[in-house]
């Protein structure tokens, strides 16, 4: 038995042996590198700078061990001699996806990460998704200023040319829109909303005493005839009046606030960039198939991990008037962030972010008395979207997530669930 | 906690081979003894600890002083009644005398200081030790010299000349009168051996059965009237014969100037704390202290700006260990609810509601609803539910219908170890929900009026003054009464 084994172990290892140049070819295939001018964080500012892009496939093309960026719905790399805005948008992404994919190798650990194919990267899409032919026809939908990861799917068995395509991002083209003529003004400026806080109070404060007012004129109806007692009246009445027309005339005024006109050049957004791989990385269980705050949330959180901005989706000139996020607001808690239309709001991420100050403070006073640090906050959210999935809600799912997540992550339970509960309280849940 | 060998061997060993079998204590009971819950002092600041740590560095002489500290106290509640205080200075002042170390009250007091300094001791204790040191020696000196008195300072006292006298003979009278020196003084034939019973535990038998002649069905005297009562009554006692000289002035001492008839916390009391509630109720999730003195200090703050009673003091003055217990498993029981105790797996509460109701076919249906807690729910509904049990716990016999304060429940879960220093912080803030600092409203409008607050600043001069006044004037409405109920709640939570 003894001899057959070691028989067995030396043609295994002659089959490894002979099968090595092959290995070695496909090591060599992605061994080239490409110069590019891409957009990064200099700062606090975003610039132009230049970068370098490693493990290209040696065509010419911006094919990758991890990524392949294609025009359209086209299934072939982009080639370094095409249109400069092509190449420069193609290098743009390809360096930002691989600096987001290292994050989530070095920062995280996911193996899901680890394990994923090559992905394809689409820019300059205009195609809607369809999940039984992989684009929809232009005449259908059209897209512009919007970026979007989609699920891997095939086409049916009916269907005489078969298909199937994995994991992509899609990154459609910038196009300038009149903001006015597209959006009605529905009071969300802050002037308004300051006013309607203010309103109500004084308006009922108001109304209150003039009814006191009402009831002095019936005990006493020479008070009529009094200029100081019609003064006060008018002078309430004149409060009332001002309120009201104030607070009708500022909610016309959204226009004051918004830019002009909007566009946003997705495929050069590094934020942008980071979200969408963000997506990928969480679709082992956060499919992403329509927009739910949770999992945009999240995305935007990883998104805003990896520079760390102030800001996210900053304005750069000439590439984004998008609105951006602020991942330390102080939004607190509605029911009204649940509907998916909010998805796009930066509760969540402030929920998150909260959180990482939160535990940050927890670890650095841990450290600071020389014991380990309670959790590594990152690893704590990610650990948290095993427990999620497409139709997660904050109230319930994400909280639970967060505390489920906490008993593996977190050195000490008790510590790391009363942070949590106090994050949960700070942002009004 | 290693200790010495010899000191084990000399001492501690050796006094308790006849009490080992009937033993009530282990000397892990001892150990509690060490400071793992006072983060600051009262009687030294963190500059102070160091300066003595740096001039006393030596680590062998500091361990033996601990060891001998620790067998001083095995050797006292092994041997000696906890109510017979001034036996564990004794015994500790002839432990040191055995080793050679030191001799002396100021030896103690410095002695004391070194282990408060490396935290052997806390605060209590090194109050005690060096205050009844005071006492001990202060007894050991009218033990040593002669008093007597005469016939003919008896007789002047009761046939008195100036009004002053009279008075005092006046008192004498009613009070002895009243009360019995013959019973009261049976054990003060001779001073008492310390080992059965204490002259400081008959001082507290006399003064615990004083009559006032005044209010003679009084239950309980004020210290000061004890005092007055006391003074009478062992003069008569001189007087009749029932102790001597020495008793008298010994007593005497015990009366007016000891620290024991001056402090409110009993060596017995605390110790009973300590050995019976302190660090039982320990959790798996344990936090190792590195360096106590950079921990969270709110169990050693001090109650007022006036006074050096710190959190810790007032619960072992104000609780017994069995209280203190109770105390922590409020606090233990909402952890375990809110799902936040690291020895506990907290399924999700729901509440279920039964409705029935004739159908238009006359036929009985039954509908059941069900509401899933969310973990805000469930923490929040954990809180609500702890301030019952505290209100339960007020209502108990043994509680006495005193007022329970949450901070005296936070106090008492941490000193029974089960919140750790860094608990704290965030225990403190469970009772926010019924003790809230802000509404909801103000948390949202202060957004707001901050925000209008920096705006004015930017008015200029006079209307910004104008404007200040008007934001002022509204806020105040707005804070003031007209809020709606809507504006009050938690949306997130049905548990408010």
């Amino acid at each position: 038995m003894i001899t057959q084994h070691r028989l067995l172990t030396s043609f295994l290892f002659l089959g490894i042996l002979a099968m090595s140049p092959l290995s070695f070819a496909s090591g060599d295939e992605y061994n080239c590198k490409k110069d590019v001018k891409v957009i990064d964080l200099v700062g606090d500012e975003y610039k132009f700078v230049d970068r370098e892009i490693k493990n290209l496939k040696c065509n010419n093309t911006f094919e990758g061990r991890d990524f392949k960026i294609v025009v359209g719905t086209s299934e072939d790399a982009v080639r370094y001699d095409e249109d400069p805005k092509l190449v420069e948008r193609a290098g743009n992404v390809y360096y930002h996806l691989t600096k987001a994919k290292n994050f989530w190798l070095t920062n995280i650990s996911s193996a899901y990460v680890s394990n994923l194919e090559k992905l394809t990267i689409r820019i300059e899409i205009t195609n809607a998704y369809s999940r039984t032919r992989h684009f929809k026809n232009k005449n259908l939908e059209e897209n512009y200023n919007n970026a979007w990861s989609t699920p891997a799917g095939q086409s049916p068995r009916f269907v005489k040319e078969k298909k199937v395509w994995g994991k992509e991002i899609w990154f459609s083209p910038k196009k300038v829109i009149e903001s006015s003529k597209e959006i009605k003004s529905t009071g969300t400026n802050p002037i308004h909303q300051s006013l309607e806080l203010v309103k109500g109070p004084v308006w009922e404060y108001n109304k209150n005493g003039l009814i006191y007012n009402g009831l002095s004129v019936i005990a006493d109806n020479d008070l009529l005839e009094s200029s100081t007692f019609l003064e006060g009246v008018a002078r309430r009445l004149g409060t009332m009046a001002i309120i009201y027309t104030a607070s009708e005339i500022t909610k016309h005024m959204d226009s004051f606030f918004m830019n002009k006109y909007y566009y946003i050049d997705t495929a050069m957004i590094p934020e942008i960039i980071y979200h969408e791989f963000a997506h990928v990385a969480l679709s082992d269980t956060m499919t992403p198939l329509h927009s739910v705050p949770v999992i945009e949330g999240l995305a935007d959180y990883f998104a805003a991990r990896i520079n760390n901005p102030e800001t996210l989706y900053d304005h750069i000139e000439g590439l984004s008037l998008n609105r951006t996020k602020d991942p330390t607001n102080k939004k607190l808690y509605h029911p009204y962030y649940e509907l998916s239309f909010n998805s796009h709001s930066d509760y969540v991420l402030g929920l998150l972010w909260k959180g990482k100050e939160n535990f940050e403070k927890a670890n650095a006073k841990r450290v600071g008395k020389g014991r380990d640090i309670l959790a590594d906050y990152d690893k704590l959210v990610y650990q948290a979207h095993f427990h999620l999935d497409e139709e997660s809600d904050i109230i319930r799912d994400l909280t639970s997530a967060l505390l489920g997540a906490c008993n593996r992550v977190c050195s000490r339970k008790r510590y790391g669930h009363d942070i949590l509960y106090r994050t949960f309280e700070q942002k009004g849940i | 906690m290693k200790f010495k060998r010899s000191i084990l061997t000399s001492l501690f060993l050796s006094f308790s081979v006849s009490s080992v079998l009937a033993s009530n204590y282990s000397y892990e009971d001892i150990l509690l003894l060490r400071n793992d819950k006072e983060v600051k002092s009262v009687y030294f600041d963190f500059e102070d600890m160091k300066e003595i740590r740096t001039s006393y560095a030596d680590t062998d002489f500091n361990d033996e002083l601990r060891d001998i500290f620790y067998s001083s106290v095995y050797q006292f509640v092994e041997t000696s009644k906890l109510r017979c205080e001034l036996n564990l200075p004794s015994i500790f002042i002839s432990n040191l005398e055995s080793q050679k170390i030191g001799n002396g009250p100021k030896d103690i007091k410095l002695f004391a200081k070194i282990l408060r300094a490396n935290h052997h001791i806390d605060d209590f204790m090194y109050e005690f030790l060096v205050e009844t040191s005071k006492d001990f020696y202060a007894l050991k000196e009218i033990d040593a010299k002669k008093y007597m008195i005469t016939d003919k300072e008896i007789k002047k006292f009761f046939r008195p000349r100036d009004a002053a006298s009279k008075a005092e003979l006046r008192n004498y009278n009613k009070i002895r009168s009243v009360n019995d020196p013959s019973s009261l003084y049976s054990n003060f034939k001779s001073w008492p051996a310390e080992k059965d019973f204490c002259a400081y535990q008959e001082y507290n038998f006399i003064k615990s059965e004083l009559v006032d002649p005044k209010k003679p069905k009084a239950n309980r005297l004020s210290s000061k009237k004890k005092r007055e009562l006391l003074h009478y009554l062992n003069l008569a006692a001189l007087f009749e014969k029932r102790i001597d000289t020495k008793t008298f002035k010994k007593l005497d001492y015990l009366n007016n100037k000891s620290f024991l008839n001056r402090r409110y916390l009993r060596l017995e009391d605390y110790l009973n704390v300590v050995f019976k509630a302190k660090n039982k109720m320990k959790t798996s999730d344990v936090v190792d202290v590195i360096d106590i003195e950079k921990e969270n200090s709110f169990t050693t703050e001090k109650l007022g700006r006036f006074t050096s009673i710190t959190r810790r003091k007032d619960l072992y003055e104000k609780y017994n260990e069995t209280q203190i217990i109770m105390l922590a498993q409020v606090l233990r029981d909402a952890s375990i609810r809110m799902g936040v105790d690291p020895d506990f797996e907290t399924g999700v509460p729901y509440i279920t509601q039964e409705f029935s109701f004739i159908d238009p076919n006359g036929e009985r249906k039954n509908l059941v609803e069900k509401y899933e807690f969310t973990p805000l729910d469930q923490y929040n509904f954990a809180r609500r539910r702890m301030r019952k049990d505290i209100l339960d716990l007020e209502a108990m016999d043994i509680f006495n219908g005193q007022p329970i304060y949450y901070d005296e429940v936070i106090t008492a879960a941490f000193e029974t170890g089960y919140l750790t220093f860094e608990d704290i912080e965030y225990a403190l803030r469970y009772d926010n929900l019924w003790n809230p600092t802000q509404t909801k409203f103000e948390v949202v409008s202060g957004y707001v009026f901050s925000f209008l607050g920096y705006a004015s600043f930017f008015v200029p001069p006079p209307h910004n003054v104008t404007t200040s006044l008007v934001l002022a004037i509204a806020q105040n409405i707005v804070n003031s009464k007209i809020i709606k109920g809507e504006e009050n709640d938690n949306p997130a939570s049905i548990i408010n």
